[in-house]
């Protein structure tokens, strides 16, 4: 019998389009990987051996490089991944006091998911959004120029989407 | 300067290629197609272009590596990868002016006969992404790319995301990661003009650099060089941040005073507040004291004043920053960033962070300044990329201008700053 995918008809579909725009299939393991955490929100290695095989290449080129980027999600992620910029403009702007009011706010560390899903908050290095410090990143959303109260505003948005 | 011509800021953001097309825009492609491949490298030679993603090679020469006659396709790779703390100047084009981009990488695959170019671009750019995709559909589907551009040559773009990670700014480690691999630097030579992307001969430029192509080639030479000085030539684009008012990316020639653009441009600093330093060029740039500002910001001028114009990512620091923790900072991310093929990059960075943990928790000992001096030494040009040659200077610069810092931070009294 035929396994399941762990992935959807669309997924696939797409990771063979990327596969078709490119010399050497290898070239679309990253669009193929990032194309699955989308549906998915993490890659766990059934859904990387599907790739692998999708693309016909070893299963360890595909470990090697979905364990190198910082923007693969190999535990499960909450609905929104609040990824607060730590380096150096943002934090000058007040980019820890954010993180520090997150993990407050929710109740986890960073690194954590709430018990309800909704939200992980992960410390990022620099988005290249310096002229917009401090930068909060959620999903694939730059949200700038943030206060205190603009990021307890912008989880209460986030809550109230959710619930939607 | 009066218009800005590479991000075309004003009067408005991201045109459509209606109104690319309206302002001006593939002007570039009957100056290019009406001169030989050859031509155009000579032009862009002449211009004194340099790289502007922050190592600052002669453009033109990068170019002219390339071989003629080639077995394996050749390649036009845009980095498009920025993440140099302080820098984002390439993201306004990517999400202000794509096109710009596109007819830069048409004229560069043209001067060395390849047809086939990547954006390569970092996954956090989700927005430049979607956008540089759009704008490469449009261009295809107007004739500005894919087949018989300008009734005579073929050119086409795949736009790729990465997946979050510095150093695959390095290009060959970019290299590595458009093949799908860990973005790893490679042994060089070859080099990529010899042997880059799927082993053929392949040029890779920084975003910027391209865009400044079609500009050389629609205003000409004597206005282009008309812009900056002897081997800083050309517009700019400087982006600055931190402890200033008006922080953002302005188009300037080379040249323009730093002082200026601090104080004038940006707004100059909160109130109440004094200057303490510049990084002129990105993080991996040397800081420069508040007596070393008065100066114009082309390679030479930064260089001698004892630092680089690199990125052209300007941070200013005020006197509400603590030094030890703006290296600290840097150090965590230069850490953070090391791939981890070599060594001294991968095992210093880490003890260097270490080191300014125990500081900033006020652990810090006496023996961990020379301590954090000989960790530069023996990483400083010991490793496989410039990667670790970056997270040297803030700690020598911090150690070396505000001592007093670091004897507080031991002494006990360490950060009251806010950072």
């Amino acid at each position: 019998m035929k396994k399941k995918l762990p992935f959807s008809e669309n997924v696939r579909k797409d990771i063979l389009a990327a596969k078709a725009m490119y010399p050497l299939a290898q070239s679309a393991l990253i669009p193929a990987l990032l194309r699955v955490q989308e549906e998915n929100s993490r890659l766990d290695s059934d859904s990387m051996l599907a790739v692998a095989t999708l693309l016909g290449i070893p299963a360890i080129e595909v470990m090697k490089t979905g364990t190198f980027y910082t923007m693969f999600q190999h535990k499960p992620v909450g609905k929104y991944l609040l990824q607060v910029c730590v380096n150096l403009t943002c934090s000058m702007l007040g980019g820890r006091h954010l993180l520090d009011r997150l993990e407050k706010t929710l109740g986890i560390k960073r690194g954590e998911t709430t018990p309800d899903g909704l939200f992980s908050i992960v410390p990022v290095q620099c988005l290249a959004a310096c002229q917009e410090a401090p930068v909060v990143q959620v999903n694939e959303v730059f949200h700038p120029l943030l206060t205190e109260k603009k990021l307890d505003e912008l989880i209460a948005s986030l809550r109230s989407e959710a619930k939607k | 300067m009066s218009e800005p011509m590479k991000t075309l800021l004003a009067p408005d953001r991201n045109p459509s290629l209606e109104k690319y097309l309206a302002r001006g825009g593939y002007a570039s492609y009957p100056e290019l197609f009406k001169r030989t491949p050859k031509e155009i490298v000579e032009l862009v030679i002449a211009s004194g272009l340099r790289g502007r993603g922050g190592a600052a090679f002669p453009t033109g020469k990068k170019w002219s590596f390339i071989p003629e006659k080639s077995l394996r396709p050749k390649y036009v790779v845009c980095n498009a990868d920025e993440g140099e703390p302080g820098t984002f100047k390439d993201r306004e084009i990517l999400e202000g002016n794509p096109h710009l981009l596109i007819e830069g990488m048409v004229a560069a695959g043209y001067s060395i006969g390849s047809h086939q170019g990547y954006i390569y671009i970092r996954g956090e750019f989700y927005a430049g992404y979607l956008r540089c995709l759009e704008a490469v559909n449009e261009a295809r589907a107007n004739g500005y790319l894919g087949k018989n551009i300008g009734g005579k040559f073929d050119f086409d773009i795949v736009v790729h995301r990465g997946a979050g990670a510095y150093i695959c700014g390095e290009e060959t480690a970019l290299l590595d990661s458009l093949e799908g691999r860990r973005g790893q630097p490679r042994l060089k030579p070859p080099f990529p003009a010899v042997e880059g992307l799927y082993r053929g001969p392949t040029i890779v430029n920084n975003v910027e650099t391209f865009t400044d192509v079609p500009v050389l080639l629609i205003n000409g030479l004597e206005w282009y060089k008309s812009f900056g000085c002897p081997n800083s030539f050309g517009p700019k684009l400087f982006a600055i941040s931190g402890n200033v008012l008006k922080p953002g990316v302005y188009e300037l020639p080379l040249g323009t005073s730093l002082k200026e653009l601090i104080f004038t441009r940006a707004g100059g600093l909160p109130k109440g507040r004094t200057l303490k330093a510049v990084i002129p060029g990105g993080s991996s740039t040397s800081l420069l004291t508040p007596d070393k500002i008065d100066i114009p910001i082309n390679y030479d001028s930064v260089a001698k004043a004892g630092s680089a114009l690199g990125s052209a990512g300007i941070i200013v620091i005020d006197d509400s920053n603590c030094m030890v923790m703006t290296a600290k900072i840097l150090s965590e991310f230069y850490h953070h960033e090391s791939c981890g093929k070599c060594t001294p990059c991968r095992e210093g960075l880490s003890w260097i962070e270490k080191i300014y943990h125990r500081l900033e928790s006020g652990e810090g000992q006496a023996k961990d300044v020379p301590l954090l001096l000989d960790l530069c030494d023996q990483i400083g040009g010991n490793t496989f990329c410039p990667l670790a040659d970056g997270a040297i200077p803030i700690v020598r610069d911090t150690i070396e201008n505000f001592p007093g810092e670091y004897e507080a931070h031991i002494a006990g009294n360490y950060c009251h700053h806010e950072a």
